[in-house]
């Protein structure tokens, strides 16, 4: 019969190419090879690597759609279904029920985190582990969100990626990312009270492997002071009368700095307490051991009538520390371009090109909630003798921010909170689960929770019982003919 | 049973050692003390269990050569507690397992133990420690890689056995308040007279070689620690200290081989009555081992799969429990002879790797303390392996007899799939239950997570098999084969995540967690699968 309506129809045809078992045998080895390649390219690199080039990939996803035509396609062969098809069908079904909650709950559920504090404010924003570009169009204020991941981004001077600017003829230039961004000082030139001696200075260690910018100025709104530390103290002042005083109980060294008149050197004294040790004159390029350690002065620039401006940019020095970012221009029809600017996670900056301008910001996506969580208590119980936790207990309030209705919860590790809760809504997955997720042992007051927002839950689940039940019925309970 | 089990077992055989260790050191034996109640680790335990656990931190073993004699560990850790004034600072105690350590540090390269003023002189092993430290300073999450990893646990070894020096480990006494126990030394000298007597007691007996004042002084001790308080029940002290001698997983093997060798030995007319035999055997060595893992349970409250030893010896038991099973109701023998290398080859691999596979219980990191989970997600997940374990022995069967140049029975293919199925149904269910486990304690279904994936991965390796096996591409000799190569991928999933991927790239490149070992046992069954394919296509 199969054999003759395959003759007769093309669309039987079809189905049965789909649903054949060499396309299945070819899906099963490819996409058992492929994620076992992941596992290693995650070990090599890192999650995200694996992420990007394989389980989120576009062609992974579309293999797995592959799959879901064949198990479709598959049933429909065995068409008129009998008894013993039971739980072949049940089974090649749950996995399509499986697959299609998990895009179900990809598209329109969410994963993210919530840092809590039990001396902070009420938490109405989670944030997700997507990032993304926030650029404020010039035409109606508007925030728009763009994803972009620096760590993903090939992008250069020479060839800019170029997002456009909602509503304006304009475009974002992207030509550098940078995962190490910090803030570092320069002197810019300012006018009246803000402009003083300003002064740029380089501190480096070869044994802390470690190198420290500082800038400093008598202007107005500029810091004259800095802390090394908290082991040493530095100063700037115009003359030694405004310098800060020297406490001799306090054997903390200190380095005192004084512009000279012509603005091309500076006086120095090193001390400690109510003692100098040394003291000289400094120019620009020049080098001096400060005896803190190994610690090195660089003074790379002395400048007159200068404010300090601290911006982000790359950290040079090697150091694997800082946030991610990106420099950025904005350009016009014309090809104009601004000058660039480089933009820090977590912060917002200006682009100006001519009288337009457009702030964006960069960093994880934030996603409201429509309501507020609270952390009430945090406990972290040990096991006896040691300080090795043995579970962790938050208590969360949760509170409707229409109703002002109130709900206490309480976070054990396995065992979530959820919101709004109830049995229809922890069924549904139209439901936000808070788990344990991360804690500070420096710090009990904090802990950091996931957050899960998933109605892809209901057919993940009724998937994962048929595909158990199917299979369980294909093996072991026989149909009597 | 195929070569590569047999190494092993040969090697485990000699080194076997049945006798009591007598000691001759001190004619004081503590063995008084061996249900004392120590709080170690985060749990209590007796003193017997704390001895051993203690000896094979700190020297990988539970007995040494010392001074030309055999010492146990409860006589050599109590020896370090009662007299630490004897010159132990110059013995050698102390483990330094990795050899590219041995050869930086300058050590003999021949020798594994060092003493601990051989060790504290060495200035490029200071170095290694601060280097270690520092790392661990600027990232407390960081992960020590190579030498400097291996540095740092013979640090813990040193700072373990200076504890052990201090008296600082033997928590004995519950405090009035808190749940940190106390040592003698730190107990208030008018309220806890009694016991500091004790204890003192011990101490110039032991050192003056008076058995019957130490026993004297012990059994008072512990009569004390009773009157204190705070301890387990007297069942469990009991059952722990039972459980600690009697090594019922290295008894089970030994039943087990027998039961293999009676299976392959039967011939013609003696084959049902050794059939009988080998049933018998093999049921008493399961007996053995199901009563070692019930007393684990109750010792440690939860199910005996939470750590690499525990998994080993339970797949090692399902798989027996499979054999039975199928056996109690096919008779066909096979299951058994392809059950009983792969248990035995485990048991003797978790009995004679302490370093790789800890047998000591300890508390459980929070997310895995739901004995709920544990016993459906890790208990399904497991008694999977053990399946796929059950048809790698029936494949070797079968790929045996090509081997030999006989054509296997088609009923053995039979059954051989019999036994996939069993593995695939438990897989799923196992994996499945992974996620939604996963979405209770961090938080979503399923994200990727290399055990996640490889568990995924070894899944859809059986299904291929069983897929192509349905559409005709290949047949039982296949099947076979198939059961052997996808059989890795469970290896891969079970021990490579860990040992491999988990503990990064580099560091099975300095020969700890086993990585030689499972590398030779993949070689051999590489090898294995060729030589069959030469047999079959030279017999076909």
């Amino acid at each position: 019969m199969i054999a003759e309506r395959q003759r007769r129809s093309l669309l039987w045809r079809l189905i049965h190419l789909l649903g054949s078992l060499k396309l299945a045998l070819v899906l099963l080895a490819t996409i058992s090879v492929a994620i076992a390649t992941a596992t290693f390219t995650e070990a090599h690199f890192d999650a995200a690597v694996a992420r990007a080039l394989i389980y989120k990939a576009p062609w992974f996803i579309a293999w797995l759609g592959v799959l879901c035509i064949n198990l479709f396609a598959v049933t429909l062969t065995r068409w008129p279904w009998q008894k013993k098809h039971t739980g072949f069908i049940i089974t090649h079904y749950g996995i399509i029920l499986l697959l299609l909650g998990a895009v179900i709950g990809s598209k329109l559920g969410f994963e993210g985190n919530v840092t809590l504090r039990t001396d902070g404010q009420p938490q109405r924003k989670i944030v997700t582990d997507r990032s993304c570009i926030q650029v404020e169009s010039p035409s109606d204020s508007y925030l728009y969100l763009m994803p972009l991941d620096t760590r993903f981004l090939h992008t250069s001077v020479v060839s800019p990626k170029y997002l456009p600017v909602p509503g304006t003829a304009l475009r974002i230039g992207i030509e550098a990312a940078s995962e190490h961004l910090s803030p570092q000082p320069h002197l810019a030139s300012a006018s009246g009270k803000a402009g003083g001696r300003g002064v740029l200075l380089d501190f480096s260690s070869g044994m802390m492997k470690q190198t420290l910018h500082v800038g400093l100025s008598t202007g107005e709104g500029s810091p004259g002071t800095y802390d090394f530390f908290g082991r040493a103290a530095l100063a700037l002042a115009s003359n030694a009368a405004a310098l800060p005083p020297h406490n001799p109980e306090e054997k903390k060294p200190w380095l005192d700095l004084i512009p000279s008149s012509d603005g091309k050197s500076l006086e120095y004294r090193l001390g400690r307490g109510a003692s100098v040790t040394s003291s000289g004159n400094l120019h620009e390029e020049d080098l001096l051991p400060l005896g803190w350690a190994d610690w090195r002065l660089h003074v790379s620039q002395i400048a007159k009538n200068s404010a300090v401006v601290t911006t982000p940019a790359p950290d040079e020095s090697g150091a694997e520390s800082g946030v991610p970012g990106f420099r950025a221009f904005l350009s016009n029809q014309a090809g104009e371009k601004s000058t660039p600017l480089w933009v820090a996670s977590g912060e917002v900056a200006p682009l100006v090109l001519g009288k337009e301008m457009v702030r964006i910001g960069y960093g994880l996506e934030l996603r409201p909630i429509p309501f507020s969580i609270a952390l009430v208590d945090f406990q972290v119980p040990r096991d006896e003798g040691t300080e090795t936790p043995s579970d962790f207990r938050a208590v969360v309030r949760f509170k409707n921010t229409k109703t002002d209705t109130e709900k206490e919860g309480l976070i054990r590790m396995n065992h979530p909170a959820s919101y709004p809760g109830g049995l229809l809504a922890n069924m549904t997955g139209f439901n936000y689960k808070f788990s344990q997720a991360e804690w500070n042992p420096r710090d009990l007051k904090e802990t950091t929770l996931q957050v899960l927002y998933d109605p892809g839950w209901l057919p993940k689940w009724i998937g994962s019982l048929a595909i158990c039940f199917g299979i369980a019925t294909m093996f072991y309970i026989r149909p009597r003919e | 049973m195929k070569p590569s089990s047999l190494i092993p077992l040969l090697a485990a055989l000699l080194s076997l050692n049945l006798t009591p260790i007598t000691s001759a050191l001190a004619q004081v034996s503590p063995k008084s003390l061996e249900s004392l109640v120590i709080q170690e680790g985060g749990r209590k335990k007796p003193y017997l269990v704390f001895t051993e656990e203690t000896l094979r931190s700190l020297s990988g073993k539970t007995a040494l050569n010392l001074d030309g004699q055999k010492q146990d560990a409860m006589t050599l850790i109590t020896g370090l507690w009662m007299s630490p004034e004897n010159p132990w600072k110059a013995k050698q105690l102390i483990l330094v397992s990795n050899l590219p350590l041995r050869k930086h540090l300058g050590l003999d390269p021949a020798r594994k133990l060092y003493s601990w003023n051989e060790l504290t002189s060495n200035e490029a092993l200071a170095k290694e420690i601060t280097a270690a430290a520092e790392t661990r300073r600027r990232d407390p999450r960081a992960k020590l890689v190579g030498l400097q990893k291996e540095a740092s646990d013979v640090g813990m070894r040193m700072g373990l056995f200076e504890s052990l020096l201090k008296g600082d480990d033997f928590k004995i006494i519950m405090p009035l308040s808190g749940s940190d126990w106390l040592t003698s030394a730190q107990l208030d000298p008018t309220e806890g007279k009694e016991i500091i007597d004790s204890v003192n007691s011990m101490s110039s007996s032991w050192t003056q070689h008076d058995p019957s004042r130490f026993d004297q002084a012990a059994i008072s001790l512990l009569g004390l620690q009773k009157q204190v308080g705070g301890l387990p029940s007297n069942w469990k002290i009991s059952l722990e200290v039972a459980y600690q001698k009697a090594h019922p997983f290295r008894w089970a093997w030994i039943l087990y081989a027998a039961a293999g060798i009676v299976l392959l030995l039967s011939r013609n007319s003696w084959e049902p009555r050794g059939y009988q035999l080998a049933w018998v055997l093999a049921g008493s060595g399961f007996l053995l081992q199901a009563a070692g893992l019930l007393s684990r349970v109750l010792i440690a409250g939860r199910p005996p799969v939470t750590n690499m030893y525990e998994s080993v010896i339970w797949v090692a038991f399902g798989t027996i429990l499979f054999a039975l099973i199928f056996e109690t109701i096919y008779r066909a023998g096979s299951f058994l002879l392809g059950a009983v290398p792969v248990a035995v080859a485990s048991l003797i691999l978790a009995d004679s790797q302490p370093m790789i596979l800890d047998h000591s219980i300890h508390p459980l990191t929070p997310v895995l303390r739901d004995n709920f989970w544990l016993s459906t997600h890790v208990l399904s997940i497991t008694l999977s392996y053990a399946a796929f374990a059950l048809s790698l022995g029936v494949a070797h069967v079968a790929l045996a007899q090509v081997i030999a140049g006989r054509k296997p029975t088609a009923i053995l293919y039979t059954y051989l799939y019999k036994t996939l199925q069993v593995g695939v149904l438990l897989l799923t269910t196992g994996t499945i239950l992974g996620g939604v486990w996963a979405n209770y304690s961090w938080g979503r279904f399923w994200d990727w997570d290399p055990k996640e994936t490889w568990a995924l991965t070894a899944l859809l390796g059986y299904l291929f098999l069983l897929h192509g096996r349905i559409s005709g591409l290949w047949g039982g000799f296949g099947l076979a084969v198939g059961s052997v190569i996808a059989f890795m991928s469970v290896l891969m999933a079970w021990y490579g995540v860990n040992f491999v991927l988990g503990a990064g790239l580099h560091s099975y490149g300095f020969g700890t967690g086993g990585f030689p070992l499972v590398a030779t046992f993949v070689g051999c069954e590489v090898a294995f699968v060729l030589l069959s394919f030469w047999r079959k296509s030279a017999n076909p």
